[in-house]
């Protein structure tokens, strides 16, 4: 059988998944919304000068995001362009229905003529990160946005093309089975793989050895420990689970580190696929070893790269990479029920 | 917050002694009211008794110092008791989990299966002495193994999990073990002086940081680090800026 067809029909196996990114909170959260007061440019010649002047007495700091002006969505009214004001907070009126022009202005020197009565709308209080965001924000005002390709691409499942999934099947295959031997002695069934993507080559398999000897060997600790075992450290001994191994760092080499020091230094350059979302020591665990990417299958109740915390993307840590999860979803659930 | 990773052999740690030094003063002022009355006795070890086994974990620090390891040291006590010590095994090991805590809480593990004892009563009863404050990944292992109570000396700001970064050890994981409570400021200021001898030595471990092409690096690897002395010099013993 040709080696694609062969791959495709292991891939049938299982139902189609798809990898998806576990974005930052700035980058997932919904929309949030200031009210502000916008008012009809009647006199469209006038438009210039009362942006100018509008942003000189209620300047919107921290809203660089949001255009000043707007086309104005209904196409038969008399008016073409509307403009914000200012921020609802930054007046005080008593009953913002009825507000006019001049309640907004008049503490101010301000020339008015062009502009219509205020109305209020929300705008998005934040610039938004992603295209879902994007869209949301400028239903209500529009606003700029520099997007992210990559980002865009990975939220709709297409960053990865089908030779790179069918290696990432292969890798959380790997996991699963580890996990499957786990599981028979015992085990909860959790697997891991570290993996050098330079050299394509499996660094490392683990399973979940807690119900063992020690409670904290989750299935990331063992392969972490594993890696070292193949750089001539390791703390443990694995003897007695033969699914756990590890290939000796002499076999390969960590293309981008070893060609500046000559030896590869933890888990640097590598990717880990594990079956379910890593807890919180698992999680740090990986960015002190730092770790390239994480790929997981399932979410866990106190998961640490996405479901309680998203340690991966955490401000003030040294060290942040990428996670996907969703890789095999279904395999890696069949696990989790048993 | 200014960062001089850039400019040292040890990106991941270099801006964690200035943090640290930042932190220290705050943290000699919640010394005095962070500890609060509990009912169970070893969870409320007298002040001669903290700075006994205090002293005795610095004096793992200095270990892991010597054998060119971070300094951090640490001691777990159950009923009077030393059943577990570690320091950092990190280079030795190649293993970047290999801290202090750790080790020492396999020591205790050991130490249960050899006396035949369920390692979750033990550990219950345990108290952890460690002269830094525990990252995130070992406060929650200190969570999954139901460690009550820890002592520490100095915060971690680049890695804490009892508040620094994180607060692993109150949050509300009820999968994870249980919740721990904090002790902090033994012996502070000790702990961050070593941090900074550590960090004036090499490590030969660490992957050659990308040295920027305006930096002019020292000869021979040697690594220059500007350290703030405390709040008067602080503008003047500043950091080279990086932009």
């Amino acid at each position: 059988m040709e080696p694609q067809a062969k791959r495709r029909k292991e891939m049938d196996k299982y139902d189609t998944w798809d990898v998806l990114p576990v974005l930052s909170d700035e980058q997932s959260r919904d929309t949030e919304l200031f009210l502000a007061y916008a008012a009809p440019i009647i006199e469209k010649r006038q438009t210039s000068r009362l942006v100018k002047e509008l942003s000189l007495i209620y300047p919107l700091p921290g809203l660089q995001h949001i255009k000043r002006v707007r086309a104005c969505k209904d196409k038969s009214t008399p008016h073409p362009l509307e403009v914000i004001v200012c921020l609802a907070r930054d007046v005080q009126v008593i009953d913002c229905k009825g507000v006019m022009l001049a309640d907004l202005l008049r503490s101010q020197s301000f020339d008015s003529s062009g502009l219509g009565e205020p109305f209020l709308v929300k705008i998005p209080a934040n610039p938004p990160l992603t295209r879902p965001q994007f869209e949301k924000a400028r239903k209500h005002w529009p606003t700029s946005f520099h997007e992210d390709k990559q980002v865009t691409s990975a939220l709709r499942g297409q960053l990865f093309t089908a030779d790179q999934k069918a290696k990432m099947q292969e890798y959380m295959t790997a996991a699963v089975e580890a996990a499957k031997s786990g599981g028979e002695m015992g085990m909860d069934a959790v697997g891991a793989v570290i993996v050098d993507p330079e050299s394509e080559q499996i660094v490392a398999v683990g399973h979940d050895c807690k119900r063992g000897f020690h409670p904290l060997h989750h299935a990331v600790m063992v392969c972490i420990d594993l890696v070292a075992c193949g750089q001539g450290g390791g703390a443990y001994n694995y003897k007695k689970y033969p699914a756990c191994r590890f290939s000796s760092s002499e076999s390969f080499r960590n293309a981008c580190y070893a060609k500046e020091t000559g030896q590869p230094y933890i888990c640097t350059g590598y990717d880990l696929y594990v079956t379910r979302e890593p807890c919180v020591m698992c999680a740090m665990a990986l960015v002190h070893s730092r770790i390239n990417r994480v790929f997981y299958g399932v979410p866990s109740a106190d998961g640490a790269l996405g479901t309680k915390y998203k340690i991966h993307c955490q401000k003030d840590l040294n060290h942040h990479f990428e996670v996907f999860n969703g890789v095999m979803l279904n395999a890696c659930e069949a696990l989790f029920k048993k | 917050m200014r960062c001089i990773s850039k400019t040292l052999l040890f990106p991941d740690l270099c801006c964690f002694i200035c943090m640290v030094v930042d932190s220290l003063r705050i943290l000699m002022e919640m010394q005095a009211d962070s500890v609060e009355p509990e009912k169970s006795d070893f969870l409320q070890p007298l002040d001669s008794e903290i700075q006994t086994w205090i002293s005795k974990a610095f004096d793992m620090a200095l270990e892991a110092l010597e054998n060119g390891e971070v300094p951090v040291g640490c001691l777990m006590v159950y009923n009077n008791e030393i059943i577990g010590k570690g320091r950092n095994e990190v280079n030795e090991t190649k293993n970047a989990t290999r801290h202090a805590e750790m080790v020492a809480l396999d020591q205790v593990l050991d130490w249960c299966r050899f006396r035949e004892k369920d390692p979750k009563e033990v550990c219950e009863q345990t108290v952890l002495y460690v002269t830094v404050e525990p990252c995130i990944m070992c406060a929650a292992a200190l969570r999954l193994l139901h460690i009550p109570l820890v002592v520490y000396g100095c915060k971690n700001e680049r890695f804490g999990g009892c508040g620094s970064v994180l607060d692993v050890s109150s949050d509300h994981i009820p999968h994870t073990g249980t919740s721990f409570k904090c002790i902090a400021g033994y012996k502070a200021e000790e702990a961050v002086e070593m941090l900074k001898t550590f960090y004036k030595q090499e490590n030969p471990n660490a992957p050659k940081p990308k040295v920027r092409k305006d930096l002019i690096s020292p000869p021979d690897g040697a690594v220059v680090i500007q350290v703030k002395r405390g709040p008067q010099d602080e503008e003047s013993e500043t950091i080279a800026p990086l932009s």
